[in-house]
Parts: C-alpha cells; sequence; structure tokens
C-alpha cells in the first residue's frame, strides 16, 4: 500500500477523513440541536451543557429523547457501514450488504412471531402481547438474528465457495420472510400494523438503558471489524490468492461473518431492519476515499456512515412539522439519488467494479 | 529445490464416494535458477497439480517437499513467504494501483496491521521494477492491459520474497510478444534471483525454446522430465501432441499441420525466399524435398517464379499467384 502521508493520493485521503470527522461533528451537533419540538440552538446547547439557566423541559428533551437518539444513529450508521465493507469484501460483490445473509430476516421473524402471538407460546415475558414491551421485541430479535446467524455459520463450514454461501443466504432471507407474510396474513390487522412499524426502522426508541448494552456490543464488534483489516485486503484478490499469503481463509471468513452479523443483528434488534445504508455507504466511501485499501476504506465507513445516518436521523423529524417520518423511508428516498448520482460521476463506477 | 515424491494428486472422496486421482506416481524435481516449464494436453491436470504444490489443495499421497521439507508441514504463514503464486483468476479489484496490488504480496511479512515499513516499500519498488512494471506503478490495475496485469500480478508474487514462484497459465490471453517477454523475464528472475520458477502454459512451441526444463504431463497421466531437446528426441513430445492433422517437427521445433497428398516439391532460391517458398508449398499440400527428384520443382529467377510440373513449366511473377496454382495445380 502506498506510503501514508505521502504523495498526492495520500493527502486526498487524509484531507477527506479530517473532513469526515468534521461532518460527523455539525450532524451530531445538528442531531441534538433539532427535533420534532423546535429549541432554539442556545437553549438547547444550555440544557445539554446542564446549566443552572437551562430549562428543565429543554432538558429532559435533550437527555432523554435527542441526545440517546443521536448515539443510537451514530453507532448504527458505523455498524452498518462497516459490515456492509465486511460483507462486498468477503463475497467480492457489489450488491453485497450486512442483511445479505437473512440477518434481518431472522430478526423480523423473531419480531413477527412475538407481535403476533406465536412467540407466547415460547416464553411468559411475551405473555401481555397486545401491549407489546421494549425489551420483548429486543429480545426477539436479537434471538431471530442469533438463529438466522447460526445456521449460516454452520453452513459456511459446509460450503467452500463464497458464492454458493451468498446465495444459500439469499434463500434463507427470502424463506424467513415468506415466513414472517404468512404469520402477517393469519394475524389480526392491528398487530401487523404492529410489526409494519418496528420494520420501517427507528432510532427513536432507544434508551440509556439499551444504549448500555448496544453500545459496547456494536463497540466491541467495530474493534475487531477494523483488527480484520489486513486479512480483508489479502481477501481482494480472491481466497485463492489470500491462501497463497498465509491467511487462514475459513477463519477470517468465520470471524468476517460473525463481526458483521453482530453489528448488523445489533442495529436491528435496537433500531429495526434499517435498510441501504449497509449497501450504499460502502460504495460512497470508496469512490471518496478512492481506494480499496481497507486499511483507509474501514475508518471512512465509520465516519461516513455515522454522518450519513446521523443526516437521515435529522431528516426523519421533519422540523417544524411535529410528525416524524419513518426511517427507511428516508434513508433510501434521499439516500438513493445521492448514490446514483455518485456513481454516474465516477469513471471507476461507470465502468464496473469487481468490489 | 522443489521435489516431488510419488506424488498422487486430485479430488479426496467425499461422503463414500471414491476420490478421483486425476495424476499419481509423480516423482520430479524443480531446481533453482531453472525455468521449470509444466506442459500437457488439455484436462491432464497441469492447474491441478500446481495448486497442489502451491499447498492450496492436499495431495492424495506422496510428497511435496521445499528444500527436503513437505510443504504440508510448513506453518501457512512461513509457506507463504517461500512460496508465491500466480494464479488463473482475472478479475482485479477496482480502486487498488499497481503498487499498492504489489504491497498486498508483502502480506505475511507485514505485522498485524499490514503497514508497510520503509524496507517493505522498498521491496515493492523492486518488485515492480523486477518484473518490468515500474512505469505501471500508479495506474490502477483495472485499467491495465492483460500483458501488464501479468506483469503487476508477477511483481506481487515477486514482493513474497518467496524462493519458489509457480505460475498458472499466465501467458493465456496475452499476443505473442507480450508471452516471449513475460516467459523471458521469468527465466532471468530465475536466474538472477536463483529461484524455483514453475509455469504452466499451453504455448508448447515457446515452451520448447525458452524452458531449461520441461515437465511433460503426457496422456497417460505420467510426469516425464527432461530438457526441451531431450523430451524431443525421445519423441516424448510426439507422442504427447501428435494428431490426425498435426504433427511436432523435432528439427524446427513447431508443429506442422498434415494433408501433404500433393507430393514432394523441390525449392531453388536465395536468401530468406527459400524457407518462405517451403513454407507456403506446405501450407498446400506439398513435401519440401532435400533434393531432386521432386514431383515440383520452383525456381526463383530473378523477377519471376518458375514452377515445373509434369514437363510443364508456369510462370508466376507473384507469390500470391503461385501459391494459388499450387493449391490446384492445373494447366
Amino acid at each position: 500500500m502506498t506510503d501514508p502521508g505521502s504523495g498526492p493520493a495520500a493527502r486526498r485521503r487524509v484531507t477527506v477523513l479530517v473532513g469526515l470527522a468534521a461532518a460527523v461533528v455539525v450532524a451530531f451537533v445538528l442531531a441534538v440541536a433539532l427535533g420534532s419540538t423546535p429549541m432554539p440552538l442556545d437553549r438547547a446547547v444550555l440544557a445539554l451543557l446542564r446549566a443552572d439557566a437551562a430549562d428543565p423541559g429543554d432538558e429532559v428533551i435533550i437527555w432523554t429523547v435527542r441526545l440517546p437518539r443521536a448515539v443510537t444513529a451514530l453507532l448504527a450508521g458505523a455498524a452498518l457501514s462497516v459490515a456492509g465493507v465486511q460483507m462486498q469484501t468477503l463475497f467480492r460483490n457489489p450488491l453485497a450488504e450486512p442483511y445479505i445473509l437473512g440477518v434481518s430476516s431472522g430478526a423480523s421473524l423473531g419480531v413477527a412471531l412475538v407481535v403476533t402471538g406465536w412467540g407466547g407460546l415460547a416464553g411468559a415475558f411475551t405473555g401481555g402481547i397486545a401491549g407489546l414491551g421494549r425489551a420483548g421485541v429486543v429480545v426477539a430479535a436479537s434471538g431471530g438474528a442469533a438463529a438466522v446467524l447460526g445456521l449460516v455459520l454452520v453452513l459456511s463450514r459446509r460450503v467452500r465457495s463464497v458464492v454458493t454461501l451468498l446465495v444459500i443466504g439469499v434463500m434463507v432471507g427470502s424463506a424467513t420472510a415468506s415466513i414472517i407474510t404468512l404469520l402477517l396474513a393469519y394475524s389480526d390487522a392491528q398487530r401487523a400494523q404492529q410489526y409494519l412499524g418496528w420494520s420501517l426502522g427507528s432510532y427513536a426508541g432507544t434508551t440509556w438503558g439499551d444504549l448500555a448494552l448496544f453500545a459496547p456490543v456494536c463497540g466491541t464488534a467495530l474493534v475487531a471489524a477494523l483488527a480484520g483489516v489486513k486479512p480483508l485486503n489479502a481477501l481482494l484478490l480472491g481466497e485463492g490468492y489470500a491462501r497463497t499469503m498465509g491467511v487462514r481463509v475459513r477463519r477470517v471468513r468465520t470471524v468476517t461473518l460473525l463481526t458483521a452479523s453482530v453489528l448488523a443483528g445489533s442495529v436491528t434488534a435496537y433500531c429495526g431492519p434499517v435498510a441501504f445504508l449497509g449497501l450504499a455507504v460502502p460504495h460512497m466511501a470508496k469512490l471518496l476515499l478512492g481506494t480499496a485499501d481497507h486499511r483507509v476504506l474501514l475508518p471512512g465507513a465509520v465516519l461516513l456512515g455515522a454522518a450519513v445516518s446521523l443526516a437521515c436521523c435529522v431528516a426523519t423529524q421533519a422540523p417544524g412539522s411535529g410528525s416524524v417520518l419513518p426511517l427507511n423511508a428516508v434513508t433510501t428516498v434521499l439516500g438513493a439519488p445521492v448514490v446514483i448520482t455518485i456513481l454516474l460521476r465516477s469513471r471507476t463506477a461507470r465502468s464496473g467494479w469487481a468490489v | 529445490m522443489l521435489t516431488l515424491r510419488s506424488l498422487s494428486v486430485g479430488y479426496p472422496g467425499r461422503r463414500g464416494r471414491p476420490s478421483r486421482r486425476v495424476l499419481s506416481g509423480l516423482d520430479a524435481v524443480a531446481r533453482s535458477g531453472d525455468l521449470t516449464v509444466l506442459i500437457g494436453p488439455n484436462g491432464t491436470g497441469k492447474s491441478t497439480l500446481l495448486r497442489t504444490l502451491a499447498g492450496l489443495q492436499p495431495a492424495l499421497e506422496g510428497d511435496v517437499l521445499l528444500d527436503g521439507s513437505p510443504v504440508t508441514a510448513i506453518d501457512a504463514a512461513e509457506l507463504a513467504r517461500r512460496v508465491a503464486v500466480v494464479l488463473t483468476e482475472r478479475d482485479l479489484p477496482a480502486l487498488l494501483t499497481a503498487r499498492e496490488l504489489t504491497g498486498l504480496g508483502r502480506h505475511p511479512h507485514t505485522g498485524f496491521t499490514g503497514r508497510l515499513t520503509a524496507a517493505d516499500h522498498a521491496v515493492v519498488a523492486w518488485a515492480l521494477d523486477a518484473a518490468g512494471a515500474a512505469h505501471l506503478a500508479e495506474r490502477p490495475v483495472t485499467e491495465l492491459s492483460d500483458g501488464e496485469r501479468q506483469r503487476v500480478l508477477t511483481a506481487r508474487a515477486l514482493a513474497q520474497e518467496p524462493a519458489a514462484i509457480l505460475l498458472d497459465e499466465p501467458t493465456a490471453f496475452l499476443d505473442v510478444p507480450s508471452r516471449v517477454a513475460l516467459m523471458g523475464l521469468l527465466r532471468r528472475l530465475a536466474r538472477e534471483r536463483s529461484l524455483v520458477v514453475v509455469v504452466s502454459t499451453h504455448d508448447l512451441e515457446l515452451a520448447l525454446r525458452i524452458a531449461d526444463r520441461i515437465w511433460l504431463v503426457d496422456p497417460g497421466g505420467a510426469l516425464r522430465c527432461g530438457t526441451p531437446e531431450e523430451l524431443t528426441l525421445d519423441g516424448a513430445i510426439s507422442t504427447s501432441f501428435d494428431g490426425d492433422d498435426l504433427s511436432f517437427d523435432a528439427a524446427s521445433g513447431v508443429f506442422v499441420l498434415h494433408g501433404g497428398g500433393s507430393g514432394t516439391a523441390l525449392v531453388t532460391a536465395d536468401g530468406v525466399r527459400g524457407p518462405l517458398l517451403e513454407r507456403a508449398l506446405t501450407r498446400e499440400g506439398w513435401r519440401p524435398a532435400a533434393g531432386p527428384p521432386a514431383d515440383l520443382t520452383v525456381t526463383w529467377t530473378g523477377d519471376a517464379y518458375e514452377a515445373a510440373l509434369n514437363g510443364t513449366t508456369h510462370r508466376f511473377t507473384t507469390l500470391a499467384a503461385l501459391t494459388d496454382w499450387a493449391r490446384r495445380p492445373g494447366p
């Protein structure tokens, strides 16, 4: 890899990374300052600092609503983007994304089971289904994601080719989605609506209590992912070359699938299946940084993912209207045109690329 | 030195199905400093053998020894510091320059993060230079031609600083000058760095001209080893490759198409015109004769070709006219 810190390409990368870090800070401030309840910036800052002059109402809004929401958005964006880069490199496929192996379908199935009442057979905590608790959803989503992850990991031990594994993952995802459709078809409209609401994704539901678990899990998986840059770089040339360079391909595959799925699964458990970020941010990061070197790309994906996710979080608040837009609608409707524009403007992307 | 000892390669049996042996009982040596070229008809298992040598698949029986120790006993990272491979996989990642791709070859030598030290950068620069790819260093690999890509992939293998390099069909998809240049490069590297270089190729004529040692997989699944001349003399090349329409001409080292049913031809012409006339007549079905008598005699008079057949002499002012007539000789 090019010596970091020398040459125009390296300088550009440093500039882009610094710019992205600044963007994260700005987006975080906006996510805290803006919300469905209008609040001037100076009052928001006072409330954030818990100054004596702060309005107690503002303090509650900032500290119990906006701050956890912004932290969630930051973590979720970074997690999904890093998992997206991992999946795209592992499968050497630009369409790969964190959910491609069915992790979100598994989480969705778990939630659908609980919401529609079938999960009641399994555990007492779902007894009062109608007023399904936050904990119930998180546990159900984690359980579903973990079940699919386990299945995929077992299958990956038996399958040599990553392409076959990819197809199997898509099959598992489709099968799970069909079961969810069936469940919803035979449940009453209110419960189906409840599931639908969850599946639209939201950063708003997380409390500090949730973050006490979500943040360490997500943080640990992010560190694990960043520690795996060297074998990921070797995998750029395919598994055959990686093996001849001394990479233990099976182990790297398992570890990468595990970290990517924990990242995606934990986000899904707390925020629902957040669409689009995991697919789009890796492409945007690659083109912005102009390199496939994971030592630059993964930190770039963390920053860009966090910034984009925070921007989407701000956009869902539809400032002034007092209503909250569904997260997935925002990420996709606002994001898709941006990504298509970037792709069309890039020579590399127009001529097609393998990873 | 890379040694094959009673080696059997193929695919192990799974779930009760028997293993599939592709080649068995192989004994051979590839010496340091030699360009060893692996040839054989399609589908005889050249790639399987190379993949086994590279440690990408296990041997069914026997051993591959690298400087006396079995490759299976060498730790994966250590093996990667001693054996580098150029595979047939051709799709390269975008957004990677030739220098960065070559830098990937430092993988077995770098630390936990894969950061390249100044010494690593020096090796990368040397590898690019040695492979004749220094001028491509800052270009994205996806924008390179096939020949340039092959040079960069060779540089990546060199950057591993191995004792042995194995290349699977590196000359496929290259034009003739690039093939010759690449093979020449490999031979030079073998000499200068005392490397074991094993290359598989379909380009038989080039292999026989440029190889120090040939490993020939014959249709019977045996491995014949020797210099190109030895294998030509003992008929191993002819036995393996001759077909109904094709035979190997030992003296010229090229394959000739059969169909010489028209008779013998004696050519009298000065300089390079003589062999060229013979080649044209051979293509039209005549067999060159060493001396009289011959069915057809062709003489270059200085301004025209005179062809004598069955007592009749024909005059042609161009080579094309003579060639056309020679295909279907008539009045």
